[in-house]
Order: C-alpha cells, then sequence, then structure tokens
C-alpha cells in the first residue's frame, strides 16, 4: 500500500541530498538579510574613513609645498612653521575668533510652581547647559563660549558645583549666555527647532532666548594645555 | 470533505501570493532588485576595493610624514630658533589632537547585548548616544588628556551623534561594539566611571555589556586631518 509513496519519497531525498552537498560545498552559501546589513554598515564606515585620509593626504602634501615654497624665498621654513604653529592654534581653541552666530540666553524659570512640584524642573543644571552646546556643536558651531569661557570638547568640563556650575575651573552662577560661531540660521534651527533640546527646555518653563548676531567675540581657551600623563607615542601605529 | 480540500487549496495560492510579495518588496527596498547572493558579492568587493585604496592611502600617508619630518629635523638642525618653534608645534599639535599619544589611561568597551527573546524590542546602543557622550564628559571630569573612540580622536569639534543606524564620531559611522580609550590618572579615571550610580551602571541598567580595564599604556591615534573654519576669524 505504502510502497510508491516510500519509492518516491527516496527517490526525492535522493535528489535533495547531492543539491544540499553542493551548495554546502559551493563558496557562496545562503546570505541573510542582517549579514548584507553589517556589510552595508563597514562600507559605508570605510568610505567614510576614506574621505578623511584623503583629506589628510592633501592637506599634508600642501604642508610640504609650503615648506618647500618658504625655503625658497627665504632660505627657511620658519614662516611656514608659524603658520602651521597658527593653524593649529586656532583648530584647537587657543585663539580668539569672531564671526556670526548666535547668542543664547538660558536663566531660571519664573512661572509660579505647581502643587508639590520639583523646583528643579525651572532651575538651570550643568547637564542643560551641556545638552544645548552639544546641539549647537552638531549644528556646525566653530567656536563656543559659556559665560566668557571658551568651550573645548573634550577639554571643558561643565561640572555642578551645588547652586553654579563649574566651567573650566571657574565658577558661575546663572544666568548663562552661551555664545557660538557658525551659519547663524543653522544654530538659531539647533535651539529652536522641535523636538530639539531647547524645545524640551522651554516646556519645563525655563527662560531661553536665542538672539542671531552678525558680529561676537568668543576668547581663546585659557586653561593649561600642558599634559601630565600622555607623551608623543614613539612607534606611531601608521596613521 | 471535498469542499475543506477546495478551501485548504485557496488558502494555500493566497499564502502562496502574499509570500512572493513579501519576497519582492523585501528584494526592492533592501536589496536594490538583486538576489541576496550577488547583493552580498557586490558589497564585498567593493568594500575590498575600498580597503585596497585605504592602504594605499595610509602607505602615501607615512610616507609624506617621514618626508616633513626630514625637513623639519634638518632645518632644526641648522638654526635654533627653528628648533623652538618645532617644539611649541608639537606642543600644540599634542593639544589639538593632531599626533599619536600613548600614557596611562583607561580602556572601556561597551556591546549590545545578545538578541533576548523575552524582550520585544531590540536594544542598540547606537540608540542611546548620550550615555556615550555623558561617558566621555565623565571622563573628562576626571582629567582625561586625551580620548578615542573607535580609533577616532576626540578634538574640540568632534561630534558624538546618532544618525541613521550608526552614531557618527568626526562624520565616520561607528557601530557597537565602542572602545573608548582614554589617557589620564587610570586610578582617578577608573573611580570616577565606576562610581555608585555613574556612568557605567547607568550603561549596565540599560542592559549593555560594558568592560572598564585599566592599562599602563593606552595608545590613542591622532586626529586625521584639521577641519577648515568658514565664518570664524581670529581676532587681534
Amino acid at each position: 500500500m505504502h510502497k510508491p509513496h516510500t519509492i518516491a519519497l527516496i527517490f526525492l531525498l535522493g535528489i535533495l541530498l547531492p543539491i544540499q552537498v553542493r551548495a554546502a560545498q559551493d563558496a557562496e552559501k545562503y546570505v541573510s538579510l542582517s549579514e548584507i546589513q553589517t556589510y552595508t554598515q563597514d562600507l559605508e564606515r570605510e568610505s567614510a574613513e576614506l574621505d578623511q585620509l584623503v583629506e589628510r593626504v592633501r592637506q599634508m602634501t600642501e604642508q610640504i609645498n609650503e615648506y618647500e615654497d618658504s625655503k625658497a624665498e627665504s632660505g627657511g621654513i620658519e614662516g611656514a612653521i608659524r603658520d602651521q604653529i597658527d593653524e593649529i592654534k586656532t583648530f584647537s581653541g587657543l585663539t580668539g575668533l569672531k564671526g556670526q552666530g548666535v547668542i543664547v540666553i538660558i536663566n531660571d524659570g519664573e512661572r509660579e510652581l505647581n502643587d508639590f512640584e520639583d523646583p528643579n524642573n525651572v532651575l538651570v543644571h550643568n547637564m542643560d547647559v551641556q545638552n544645548l552646546v552639544d546641539d549647537l556643536r552638531y549644528a556646525g558651531a566653530e567656536a563656543i563660549s559659556v559665560n566668557g569661557q571658551r568651550y573645548v570638547f573634550g577639554k571643558t568640563k561643565i561640572q555642578c558645583t551645588g547652586p553654579t556650575i563649574r566651567i573650566n575651573n571657574e565658577v558661575f552662577a546663572q544666568p548663562f549666555i552661551i555664545k557660538a560661531i557658525g551659519d547663524k540660521h543653522h544654530l538659531e534651527a539647533a535651539v529652536n527647532a522641535p523636538g530639539s533640546f531647547g524645545q524640551v527646555l522651554r516646556q519645563y518653563g525655563v527662560f531661553l532666548e536665542v538672539y542671531t548676531s552678525v558680529n561676537l567675540e568668543v576668547p581663546a581657551y585659557g586653561d593649561s594645555i600642558r599634559p601630565v600623563y600622555m607623551k608623543t607615542a614613539e612607534d606611531g601605529e601608521g596613521r | 470533505m471535498k469542499k475543506d480540500y477546495l478551501w485548504i487549496g485557496l488558502i494555500c495560492v493566497i499564502l502562496g501570493v502574499i509570500l512572493a510579495q513579501q519576497a519582492r518588496i523585501v528584494q526592492r527596498d533592501m536589496l536594490d532588485g538583486l538576489s541576496p547572493r550577488q547583493k552580498s558579492g557586490e558589497l564585498v568587493s567593493e568594500l575590498k576595493k575600498v580597503r585596497e585604496e585605504k592602504d594605499v592611502l595610509l602607505d602615501q600617508i607615512t610616507a609624506l610624514e617621514s618626508r616633513l619630518a626630514e625637513i623639519e629635523t634638518s632645518e632644526s638642525k641648522e638654526s635654533v630658533l627653528i628648533k623652538s618653534l618645532n617644539e611649541d608645534l608639537e606642543r600644540y599639535k599634542i593639544f589639538a589632537g593632531l599626533i599619536d599619544v600613548e600614557g596611562q589611561g583607561l580602556v572601556v568597551t561597551i556591546d549590545n547585548p545578545p538578541v533576548d527573546m523575552n524582550y520585544a524590542y531590540d536594544v542598540n546602543f547606537v540608540y542611546d548616544y548620550h550615555l556615550l557622550l555623558s561617558l566621555v564628559n565623565e571622563l573628562n571630569a576626571a582629567g582625561a588628556e586625551a580620548i578615542s573612540i573607535n580609533d577616532q580622536r576626540i578634538t574640540g569639534l568632534s561630534e558624538i551623534r546618532t544618525a541613521g543606524n550608526s552614531i557618527n564620531i568626526n562624520l565616520i559611522p561607528q557601530q557597537a561594539p565602542f572602545v573608548v580609550k582614554a589617557i589620564g590618572s587610570s586610578d582617578t579615571l577608573d573611580g570616577a566611571v565606576n562610581q555608585r550610580f555613574g556612568i557605567v551602571s547607568q550603561i549596565r541598567d540599560k542592559r549593555y555589556l560594558i568592560e572598564v580595564k585599566k592599562s599602563d599604556n593606552v595608545k590613542i591615534p591622532k586626529f586625521n586631518g584639521i577641519v577648515d573654519f568658514r565664518h570664524a576669524n581670529v581676532t587681534q
């Protein structure tokens, strides 16, 4: 009774088995979508790094040309080195800068509290200032200062010190005035846009105003730049 | 009895159509009309090409670097002024993050948890970029002198921000795992991030895997390139 079925199934098995073995032998196995996503992300990262390196090569070639020009003109590379020092100082925040940008004023809120509401809701905290500064940096700010202290990401710390905030080892109380140099419309939008951190602060009732300016000044970073723990790596890893 | 088979047959047809539709949508939207094999083959070959180009550029950079160093040292030998200027240059480069540095410090590794069927949603650190930002802030507050994330040096203008399905750092999209390296007093850095209710426990509370390791010799690469300012001009 079952014989025809059995024979048919065995026949099928016989066909499927070699196919399976062949597929396993083949280098191109089945690829899952998540694998493809990983490849796509890898590719995105590597191409962005490639762009960065191309830019680096361009800058270094320019540098060598500058040295050679300077040598040909004045017999030395003093001028070229001075130029490079100036450029690096500007990049790292060690010079005062001026240009168009925005002034953000942030202060404790004036509104009446609801019953049993936490007063912290309307006060300015270090994280509020930090987040605003981060939003401005993402929007392309080239230089930022808070209450006259230059903010350098990776160097400046904005710390809570009770009723005050410590920025670059100096203590400030409210109000906080953030100045940012960059495209003034982009920066204004970064604070005012729906979903931005500025919008969140306004909803809490914190006082927040943004003014654009065609010319504002940001001072240089004033703290010590002398490292204690780090030194130049002897054997650079090739990059 | 016969009617049942008819229904089952009909349902099978509908199921088949839906299945085919599903496959087509995936192919159109995710794979640009290619089969998974073709697509992955394409990606792999492109990746290989980009990596080769990168290697060529890295070689070129090493050559250019040695050439620059040659010019600088040969000129330094001739004049004391150039020598002191070069020392100045080095000092500013270290501060700006344009030189490889090493020293004692901390290595923090953050990774996504393995997929857990008990949770309906995916946990991906990419969407919690503010934790990475806080970590950098805490390291700074503990006196870190140089920080890098996945070998991207953090400079005065670096951004750490979710963009699409990655976190952009220096405009390079990065995925988990994130390796954060910091140079500074390793005891102070370790104590600061491991504070009770501190940043490490905040990250751990969200089920991410995080490992903190003190090290006597952390190496942090330099930032590749200088950002040109378009709006800001030097005062004085």
